[in-house]
This record gives C-alpha cells, sequence and structure tokens, in this order.
C-alpha cells in the first residue's frame, strides 16, 4: 500500500514576500520619522560694542537678578534669597521652587507692572551654569519675555544693598502672562491676557482661602496653558501644566474655572497660546 | 521513450529558507534604533534642566558648540582650542549659512567658563545664539 501520510505533506504555503515588503516599509517609514528633537533657551549677550550707558540709572526700570558666590540671589540689589546652594544640588523640583519662592513672587509682581519686561542675570564667575539657567527659567515663568546676561564682571555682581524681610505678601498672584502668537499671528497681548485671567481671581482666591483653613501652610504655584482659537474660543491643550501646590481642591478649583475664560476674537487662522503663573503665598 | 522532459521548471517549488532573510531585517531595524539617538548632534553633556524651554525639531538646522564639564570645547565633533575654534566655527558656517548657534554646555560649569565661550563667540559676532537645555514640566 503506498499511501502517503497525511498532513505535513511538506512546505508552508504562506507566501513570504510579501510580508518582508511590509516589514521593510515600515522600517523605512520609522528611520524617516523618528523625530529628533533638541530643547533651546533663547538668551541675549550684551550687545557689542557695549551702548552708552544710561543718563540716570534710576530711569531705567530694569530687573537685575544677582548671584552672589556665597549662594544669596537678589533682585535689583535687594537680597531675596539667602541660601541657593541647594537649589543646585537638588534634582527635586520642589526643593528648588520653596527655596526661590520669594525671588519668584517678587519677580512676577514687578513683571506686571513694568513696561518692558526684560530680566537681566548678572551672576559670579564662579556660580553654577546650571543655576543661571535655573534663575532664566523662572524669570521666564514669571512673565519675561527677553531675559540677557548682564555685562560679566570679574568680582561679581554689585554688592547688595539691602535685605528683603523674608516677610511674604499673603495671597494670590498672576504673574504677568507670557502670550506666543501662532504662525498666522495671533492678536491677544499681554495686557488683554491679563485682563481676562483676572475675572477668575477673586473665584480662585476664595477657594484658596477656604483651603488655607485646613492647611495654613499651603504654598507653591500653578501653571495653567491657555491655547485660543480664532474666535476666542478656548482651543485642545488649555489645562493646568504643573503644579506644585499638591492640593486637589485648588487645582480642582481652577480647572473647573477655566473654561469660563473670555478672549475677543482674533481673526481668520490666528492663534495664540498663553501660559499663566499663579502663586499662592500664605505670608 | 521514457525521457522525461524539461525537467527543470517543474517539481517542488524552491525551498528558499524565509527565517534568516527575517532575521537580517530585525537585526537592521534594531541597529537603526539605536544609532538614530547618536546622529543628534554634539557631544554627550550633561544639560541643565529649564521648565520654560522651547521645543525643537533637530533638522540639521544647528551648529552645535559642546562645553563638556571638563572644560573643553567642540565645534559638532571636532575638539577645538581658544585659538582654532572661532575658525572652526566660521568654517562650519561657510558650510551651512542659514544655521543656528546652539550651546551645549554641562550644567556643572562655572558661570565664568559659560560666559567665556559665549562672549567669544559675541566678539565675532555670533550674538544670535540659544543655549540647550533637557526639558522638565
Amino acid at each position: 500500500m503506498g499511501a502517503k501520510l497525511g498532513g505535513g505533506g511538506g512546505f508552508n504555503d504562506i507566501n513570504m514576500t510579501p510580508l518582508i515588503d511590509i516589514v521593510l516599509v515600515v522600517l523605512i517609514i520609522m528611520m524617516v520619522s523618528i523625530p529628533i528633537s533638541v530643547n533651546e533657551l533663547g538668551v541675549k549677550l550684551p550687545p557689542n560694542p557695549p551702548p552708552p550707558p544710561p543718563e540716570n540709572p534710576q530711569d531705567v526700570e530694569q530687573l537685575v537678578i544677582g548671584i552672589y558666590e556665597d549662594g544669596r540671589i537678589a533682585l535689583n540689589r535687594k537680597v531675596l534669597v539667602k541660601d541657593s546652594t541647594e537649589v543646585f544640588e537638588s534634582k527635586d523640583s520642589a526643593v528648588k521652587e520653596r527655596l526661590l519662592f520669594p525671588l519668584t513672587q517678587e519677580v512676577g509682581r514687578r513683571l506686571r507692572s513694568a513696561r518692558k519686561k526684560n530680566v537681566f542675570i548678572d551672576a559670579h564667575p564662579d556660580v553654577p551654569y546650571g543655576l543661571v539657567i535655573d534663575l532664566m527659567d523662572l524669570s521666564r515663568e514669571g512673565g519675561a519675555v527677553n531675559v540677557g546676561l548682564a555685562k560679566f564682571k570679574v568680582d561679581g555682581p554689585l554688592p547688595p544693598t539691602s535685605v528683603g524681610s523674608g516677610v511674604m505678601p499673603r495671597g494670590v498672584l498672576l504673574s504677568s502672562p507670557r502670550v506666543t502668537v501662532g504662525e498666522k499671528g495671533g492678536s491677544i497681548n499681554e495686557t488683554a491676557a491679563d485682563a481676562s485671567f483676572q475675572q477668575l481671581m477673586p473665584t480662585i482666591r476664595r477657594c484658596y482661602d477656604e483651603a488655607l483653613a485646613g492647611s495654613p501652610l499651603l504654598t507653591g504655584r500653578i501653571l495653567v496653558q491657555v491655547n485660543v482659537g480664532p474666535d476666542g474660543e478656548l482651543m485642545n491643550g488649555t489645562k493646568i501644566r504643573s503644579s506644585s501646590l499638591e492640593h486637589e481642591a485648588i487645582e480642582q478649583c481652577v480647572a473647573e474655572i477655566l473654561p469660563s475664560l473670555k478672549f475677543d476674537p482674533q481673526g481668520p487662522e490666528k492663534v495664540c497660546a498663553i501660559m499663566y503663573t499663579i502663586l499662592f503665598s500664605p505670608g | 521513450m521514457g525521457g522525461s522532459v524539461g525537467g527543470g521548471s517543474g517539481g517542488p517549488m524552491a525551498d528558499i529558507n524565509v527565517t534568516p532573510l527575517i532575521d537580517v531585517v530585525l537585526v537592521l531595524l534594531v541597529v537603526f534604533m539605536v544609532i538614530t539617538p547618536m546622529l543628534a548632534s554634539g557631544k554627550e553633556v550633561d544639560l541643565p534642566m529649564s521648565t520654560s524651554a522651547t521645543t525643537i525639531q533637530d533638522t540639521g538646522q544647528f551648529i552645535v558648540i559642546s562645553m563638556t564639564a571638563d572644560g573643553r570645547w567642540w565645534v559638532e565633533f571636532a575638539e577645538a582650542d581658544r585659538d582654532t575654534f572661532i575658525g572652526l566655527v566660521q568654517g562650519e558656517f561657510n558650510l551651512r549659512p542659514e544655521s543656528t548657534l546652539l550651546v551645549k554646555a554641562d550644567r556643572n560649569l562655572k558661570y565664568s567658563q559659560v560666559r567665556e565661550l559665549l562672549d567669544l563667540l559675541n566678539e565675532y559676532r555670533f550674538s544670535h545664539i540659544q543655549l540647550a537645555t533637557g526639558k522638565e514640566n
């Protein structure tokens, strides 16, 4: 009997070629599309040759953050942070924020009323570069549009002339908002952005006061991202970017009231992104 | 006559063993996945962290100047000393006139060291400089 055993007659009938073609095509698409991205901070250096000094130094409203060798940080020669050495050492952003909070608050407050939102950083030569970047960050979050490096001095910044009292004002402060316009432009400026958000502040203050009853030392900041579309509507991506408060009730409060932000229509295809920094301080 | 005609094309299909082919493809895939991040420019540096930096696609539009923690300067992947530095930067600029300068400096460096680099660039009119940072939220 010459019966042949059925089944496993030999080879697979599956044609492998298309499978391999697909794998190769996917490979090529991945090679082309894997994004290589880089994070950058723009910095302005003092112009070369340096401009003549202003006639009367008091007239120029400048914010200069001075970082001294021993870790003190001053704003316009008034010391606000006594010891910043831990800011650089620690990788924990909560610690950094707590140590720099008096400076953050004062910078935010001053930038609100400044016409030109420029901050200069004047650091002693031996200060770690990472700390300088941290302070550039702090300035940007406080609403600075241009952050520059002051003229380099071998002995470091001019010595401070006063020391902050260490008493921080109590309450909720909205830093100067940072507006970035889209490709086709946008017509919301800092004043309009600020005015719109101020409508929400009474509610946020109420929430904070209520929260303070339970935790009297509640300090921190909330970063809010708002994307505004052509008709003044809030677009996707409008949300709380980060919060160092760790208090759900307040974050909830802000998140709930965010949709009620109103902006004027900007015009077709005009969009912009606004970053708000809200500072909470129990005083 | 019992000869069989043209026995070549008839008969069972060639038993191409596909397994090695797929192995090769997968290896190529893995190799590319590993190499691509290394194509990101400049030397490896411990970048300072920033929450407010903007994230930009690296499409080769940067001339990357790196300063490692030991204080050495690099233009792209070539080390430069204080004298040859500007020459190298200018050379890169001539090849790619539309590029932006990106400075990757280690976060542990002293301000004076980074400032020396930035001021030297500024002196030769390369004043539009971006500083590279890591991103944190």
